[in-house]
């Protein structure tokens, strides 16, 4: 893959393409192993997020897709990758034919109010609404402190 | 339209009163009480159940006032702050010319600690503006101890004694201008912590506290103090000076910890206490959702720098 990221400008649509690879093999009968030079320095990090499995200390969190075809989360999500974590939101899309996206959070070690706020940005300019389930009680702790104002563009549920 | 000595005062009309004795107490907040009543203003009022329950039998309609014995309105100062705004807008949205509150703040003398409490007088001036809002804020000075009263006589720019008799307080301090208390020094702090972290991460703070903290104290403590570890080391490392310390001590009814960097802090003399001073959507939310958690939050600012303080107490204390 290394060849086909080696430009800013290639790396926004081969993460979005990733993405798109992550779902379509989560429900069909395809396993993909995607190899990165770690040359490509954070590069390597943009398209690690981007996997269900990858090596241990690549990147603090995952964004994959669950075989139900929710957008599942896992790891820790703070401040020292919020930068990777909306970069990551915003190459996440829709299909065509998604009536509405769930965020699975059940694999969710920790998540600040600064990544809690980005998911409900993400939400708010998402052209479907977003849900979010299995929310942990460390994250449903924040959205409680933050008030519900702040959150109005994320649903609990969504099963 | 607003009655009483308030007449005409834009946003908090901030008062404080003096009392030694059950009938000076009674002579500030009968008139104070009665006065809205008639008007029909909101009245709300918010002392232990024993003052409480005086004040029920001295009025003529106690019916017609809300008696606030919940402590937990006076949580922590943010709460506090948050708690009154939404209740004022409650209040004005049903048309309310002016709502009047007296209460009684937490401090030793009546069983609770002051901490934070003085800066939230002093944040009340400014914070509350928004609303037509008469505060009554009485001290028992039986009770209260010396730096109370001379943090009230800071933090309310009028006085009102028993007599009736009004004054400007000589000393009162601007929000920004204002002098908090120090923290009273927990001793925890004074010996070695169980575990000291230099320039680390939040992820590596919150498994220290995990490793040091899991089991010792309730989850929902423990998820709070990794929330406030979490937001105190993230404004340390990207608003402080280097070196970031992070200590970490145990005691059988206690964690504290600390979060220590060289430069000087926030300068906003509200920080933590409102969500964003400056009126920018995150920035200073950090610091204001770690005071709306049920742990204890200290802001130190000194020679040596500044700390954020957090303790939460254990299952077994």
């Amino acid at each position: 893959m290394t060849d086909l990221v080696r430009a800013p400008e290639q790396q926004d649509a081969f993460a979005r393409c990733e993405f798109l690879l992550e779902r379509y093999s989560s429900r069909h009968p395809l396993s993909a192993m995607c190899e990165y030079r770690l040359e490509l320095g954070d590069a390597v990090a943009q398209f690690a997020c981007m996997h269900a499995a990858v090596p241990a200390g690549l990147t603090p969190f995952q964004v994959f897709a669950c075989d139900d075809g929710a957008v599942g989360l896992l790891g820790e999500f703070d401040l020292a990758c919020q930068i990777a974590f909306e970069r990551a939101l915003r190459r996440i899309q829709p299909a065509p034919d998604d009536s509405k996206l769930i965020f699975d959070m059940s694999a969710v070690q920790f998540m600040d109010h600064h990544a809690l706020l980005s998911l409900d940005s993400y939400a708010e300019a998402c052209q479907v609404p977003v849900f979010v389930r299995s929310m942990p009680p460390i994250v449903r702790r924040v959205a409680r402190a933050l008030g519900l104002e702040p959150l109005s563009h994320i649903r609990l549920g969504g099963l | 339209m607003r009655t009483g000595v308030a007449r005409g005062h834009a946003g908090h009309f901030h008062e404080a009163g003096f009392y030694g004795s059950d009938a000076e107490f009674r002579a500030l907040i009968v008139p104070f009480a009665e006065e809205g009543i008639a008007a029909g203003e909101p009245v709300i009022i918010g002392y232990d159940d024993r003052k409480n329950a005086l004040v029920h039998s001295w009025l003529t309609d106690p019916s017609a006032v809300t008696f606030h014995a919940d402590s937990g309105l006076y949580a922590t100062p943010a709460r506090a702050i948050a708690a009154y705004r939404r209740l004022f807008e409650l209040h004005v949205a049903q048309g309310a010319g002016q709502i009047r509150i007296t209460g009684e703040l937490p401090h030793p003398g009546n069983g609770g600690r002051f901490d934070g409490w003085d800066r939230y007088e002093a944040a009340v001036n400014t914070v509350w503006e928004d609303f037509p809002v008469w505060g009554l804020c009485l001290y028992d000075t039986a009770t209260a101890p010396a730096a109370v009263l001379d943090a009230a006589e800071r933090t309310h720019p009028r006085i009102v004694s028993p007599s009736g008799a009004r004054h400007a307080s000589s000393r009162f301090q601007q929000v920004a201008e204002f002098e908090a208390l120090p923290p009273a020094p927990d001793p925890l702090e004074q010996t070695t912590p169980m575990i000291e972290l230099v320039d680390s991460s939040a992820a590596e703070a919150r498994r220290a506290l995990v490793q040091i903290g899991g089991g010792l104290v309730a989850d929902t403590i423990l998820d709070d103090l990794l929330l406030g570890v979490t937001e105190a080391v993230s404004n340390a490392l990207i608003h402080g000076r280097a070196p970031a310390i992070v200590r970490i001590w145990t005691a059988p009814d206690r964690i504290v910890i600390s979060v220590h960097d060289q430069g000087h802090g926030p300068a906003d003399a509200l920080a933590g206490l409102v969500p964003a001073a400056d009126g920018t959507a995150t920035l200073g939310l950090g610091l204001w959702l770690i005071h709306q958690l049920d742990i204890d939050v200290a802001l130190k600012h000194a020679d040596d720098g500044f700390t954020v303080r957090l303790r939460g107490a254990t299952t077994t204390g």
